[in-house]
């Protein structure tokens, strides 16, 4: 059987113009359901990325090198040793950053007031890879590993009544069990989006807590990989490295925010589905009505041995046409909207409380994926086949004499 | 098709009704069953939305109330007496005075379930060597244990009963390393740099979803607390009332307002993360709202301007018998209104429809889901609140859209000269 498919294009392409306003209505109306679907995309694929930083930056990384048990129980007697030279040897992975930390529960005091903490040794060269490197700092930042003062939360400084200057006391347990107590000098405090991070870590230098618990060891080593991809990978070799250790990803680590991930996933596909929804219902009626006008037109096309599969095509093809103008101007439009809303990006720092609960950060920056884009116009052509699928059955129904008889 | 066809041949309902006296209105309503399939398909449109968006909004308020509830009667309560300054800044100073009057007035408000009396402050719980940080709650063990919903939450042991004992969260009890059964010493500051300290024998540990509580909470009786720490009499730091539900909440809260050195605070105070992301999820809510009801009208606007061009002799021939183009527009304005009274007539039907099983029974949720909601603290099925504002907004809204749809293609009928319009098509 023989469709004369360029003919079909040629015709559908021209009966689009026959009534320019109202194709240009349903025109607008894919547009802005395309441009809303893409809009909506990059802000939940930028909440995704959000959500994802800020579990790695929230001192996890993407990998992740712990004694085993230290999960469960974390105290210094779940630590290891690691060579002062140590590098991450990964040969076939690109290491963006990496930190050893020494990292234990503690008390901490004021003259007024008394909070559970986590402590945390740190070389403060290492930290741009967690959410130190871009946190603002009141007072100054750690020097170095041999750093004896603290930086702590604003919030932190807050509820014990403290600041800048001031000495703390820190009681935490060393390598042999026993409690050790000893003060120290806040050198400054340190400003993160919500009060969680900020109630919960003191840092210091990393030889200082050493000293104080009197073993040189760490708890843990962070590793930040610079293509998202190679995490697995980094994970294996980070395994053969250290294979009487636990080395655990940033999803193991940080289980709600990998659940979030997946859940934000199929968040995309159902307001796609909505918004179709609701354009499907203009795309029928219009199409129905360009066939019933047509029917003459239909019937004598049939009269003169036009196949019913080519009517079938005729109708089908229109409707792919008009959709396809609409999703490339819809997609334009989104990308547009899309490049507005990323300048600068969304401020939602007066939601700063609910969006730590909900693992963002302050600042909405809308993400916009190929690969959406890609699924977004294709989905689109099928929803416009699915809805030309009715008024082309009617089509097909059109008998030639009765037709051509009106 | 062809029925309606020839019968919109033989005499058109306007002009036919223009005759025999019939109402505009029911002019209008007959009008829109000239064209059968596009009246369903577009008021099919205008439902679809209406059902979407009361959905999305219902399940969207179900799974708030939930969590916000459930919040409540972890710990906190849906309302809490507090020292005004107490919740900007929980010093262990900033108590007020909960006697009996002011006890008796909260049993007897109306849709109070439970009051509960708290003491609470950070110290350092040990046990041997170990010494961890600790938020030290004092409760009332027997009233606890009428309303709260953590001493359902026992993982080992029991919930605490006599003064004397403690119970920690599952963590707090690891990083201890300490067991049912065993001593735990608790040392703070005590009202001007005193040492509180006190013994207690933990009876039970409980695991609630939430680390943070998990990790840093030990209860002990409120009698303990407040010798150990050498608080007066009928001292509190808080006290909580539990209500029937959230909504109740807000009204006893507004109806408590101040006391003499006390201040009624309500959940929105209580829990401003929670609010805050209420909020953010309602403002997601809205840009839905308003992309769905820009697609609904533009495809009803499409479907008056088929109807006008469709009519545009009908029109003509109304207009050379004199009627004014102003009393067109009014009948398409009508026939704009029966069509959203239909979409939205059957849009709320389907949502009644869909949500009424759901009330009742329950959706339940997606097992990878389980650790997220639980760190919401919301249980595993939802259950949806039919949201009587969202039904009435998506109404609304979809009223008024389609006014506007039908303004727009009137424009066109002004400028229509009736001769023109008599040979259109």
């Amino acid at each position: 059987m023989h469709v004369p498919v360029k003919l079909l294009l040629r015709l559908g392409w021209r009966n689009l113009f026959r009534h320019k306003r109202r194709n240009f209505m349903l025109l607008l109306a894919i547009c802005v359901a395309v441009a809303g679907v893409v809009v909506m995309n990059s802000l939940i694929r930028g909440f995704q990325f959000d959500m994802q930083e800020s579990a790695v930056a929230n001192l996890t990384g993407h990998v992740k090198v712990l004694a085993p048990g230290y999960r469960d129980d974390p105290n210094i007697e779940k630590s290891f040793k690691l060579a002062a030279d140590w590098q991450p040897d990964l040969p076939d992975v690109d290491v963006e950053g990496w930190a050893a930390r020494v990292r234990i529960p503690a008390v901490i005091m004021s003259e007024r007031e008394t909070r559970g903490i986590q402590f945390v040794g740190i070389d403060p060269s290492q930290e741009d890879i967690s959410f130190l490197g871009s946190v603002a700092i009141d007072g100054e930042f750690l020097q170095d590993a041999d750093d004896d003062r603290v930086l702590l939360g604003k919030e932190l400084a807050r509820q014990l009544e403290t600041r800048v200057g001031r000495r703390l006391v820190i009681i935490t347990q060393g390598i042999d069990g026993k409690n050790r107590e000893a003060g120290f000098r806040i050198s400054g405090t340190f400003d993160a989006d919500g009060t969680g991070l900020e109630k919960m870590f003191v840092f210091t230098g990393k030889h200082t807590l050493q000293e104080m618990v009197d073993a040189d060891v760490v708890t843990e080593i962070s590793v930040k990989v610079s293509q998202q991809a190679s995490e697995p990978v980094a994970k294996r070799e980070l395994g053969s490295l250290f294979s009487n250790l636990d080395v655990l990803d940033w999803q193991e680590l940080e289980p709600q925010a990998a659940a979030m991930f997946v859940y934000a996933d199929s968040a995309i596909f159902i307001w796609f589905l909505v918004m179709m929804g609701a354009l499907i219902f203009g795309l029928m009626n219009t199409l129905i009505t360009a066939v019933m006008e047509r029917i003459r037109e239909f019937g004598m096309l049939r009269a003169v041995g036009m196949r019913p599969g080519a009517v079938v095509l005729q109708v089908v093809l229109e409707s792919t046409l008009i959709m396809l103008a609409g999703i490339i101007v819809g997609l334009l439009l989104g990308w547009l909207l899309v490049l507005w809303l990323a300048d600068g990006g969304i401020d939602l720092s007066q939601y700063a409380e609910g969006v730590e609960l909900a693992g963002m950060r302050s600042v909405l920056m809308p993400r916009l994926l190929p690969q959406d884009l890609v699924l977004v116009a294709g989905l689109s052509l099928v929803f416009g086949v699915l809805a030309a699928l009715y008024p082309a059955r009617r089509a097909v129904k059109i008998k030639p004499l009765e037709a051509l008889r009106r | 098709m062809t029925a309606t066809q020839t019968a919109s041949a033989a005499e058109n309902p306007t002009a036919a009704g223009f005759r025999s006296g019939r109402s505009v209105p029911a002019i209008a309503w007959r009008n829109l069953w000239r064209n059968r399939r596009r009246t369903w398909l577009t008021a099919g449109g205008i439902a679809f939305a209406v059902w979407m968006l009361t959905i999305a909004i219902s399940m969207q308020d179900g799974s708030f109330e939930i969590m916000i509830d459930n919040g409540a009667r972890l710990m906190l309560g849906h309302v809490q007496l507090q020292n005004p300054d107490y919740q900007d800044d929980p010093r262990l100073e900033f108590s007020f005075r909960a006697d009996q009057p002011l006890l008796q007035k909260l049993q007897q408000t109306d849709r109070v379930v439970a009051v509960a009396p708290r003491l609470q402050a950070f110290a350092l719980v040990s046990s041997g060597e170990r010494s961890f940080g600790a938020q030290i709650t004092g409760v009332d063990p027997p009233l606890e244990a009428a309303w709260s919903t953590l001493p359902g939450m026992v993982a080992q042991g029991r919930y605490l009963e006599t003064a004397g004992e403690a119970v920690a969260g599952k963590l707090l009890a690891r990083n201890l390393g300490v067991d049912v059964g065993d001593e735990l010493v608790v040392l703070g500051t005590a009202r001007e740099g005193g040492v509180a300290a006190l013994v207690a024998t933990l009876v039970g540990t409980f695991d609630s979803g939430q680390p943070e509580l998990d990790r840093s909470v030990l209860q002990v009786s409120i009698d303990d607390f407040r010798s150990g720490w050498n608080i007066p009499d009928n001292e509190v730091h808080a006290l909580i009332v539990v209500a029937d539900s959230v909504a109740a909440s807000e009204e006893i809260a507004a109806g408590l307002g101040e006391g003499e050195d006390w201040r009624a605070l309500n959940w929105r105070e209580l829990m401003p993360q929670a609010v805050q992301m209420v909020e953010m999820k309602a403002i997601g809510a809205y840009v839905f709202f308003a992309l769905i009801a820009i697609i609904v009208t533009f495809s009803v606007v499409n479907a008056f301007m088929m109807t006008v061009f469709e009519r545009t002799p009908e029109f003509g021939m109304l207009m050379a018998i004199g009627m004014k183009p102003g009393a067109i527009q009014i009948q398409l304005q009508l026939e704009a209104f029966w069509l959203a009274l239909l979409g939205v007539g059957v849009g709320w039907a389907a949502s009644a429809l869909f949500l009424l099983p759901l009330v009742n029974l329950g959706i339940p949720m997606p097992a990878d889901a389980g650790e997220l909601l639980a760190r919401y603290n919301m249980p595993d099925r939802m259950y949806p609140a039919f949201s009587t504002t969202a039904a009435w907004l998506a109404a609304v809204i979809m009223f008024a859209g389609t006014q506007l749809a039908a303004v727009l293609p009137g424009l066109r009928i002004r400028r229509l000269r009736p001769v023109d319009a008599l040979r259109a098509l």
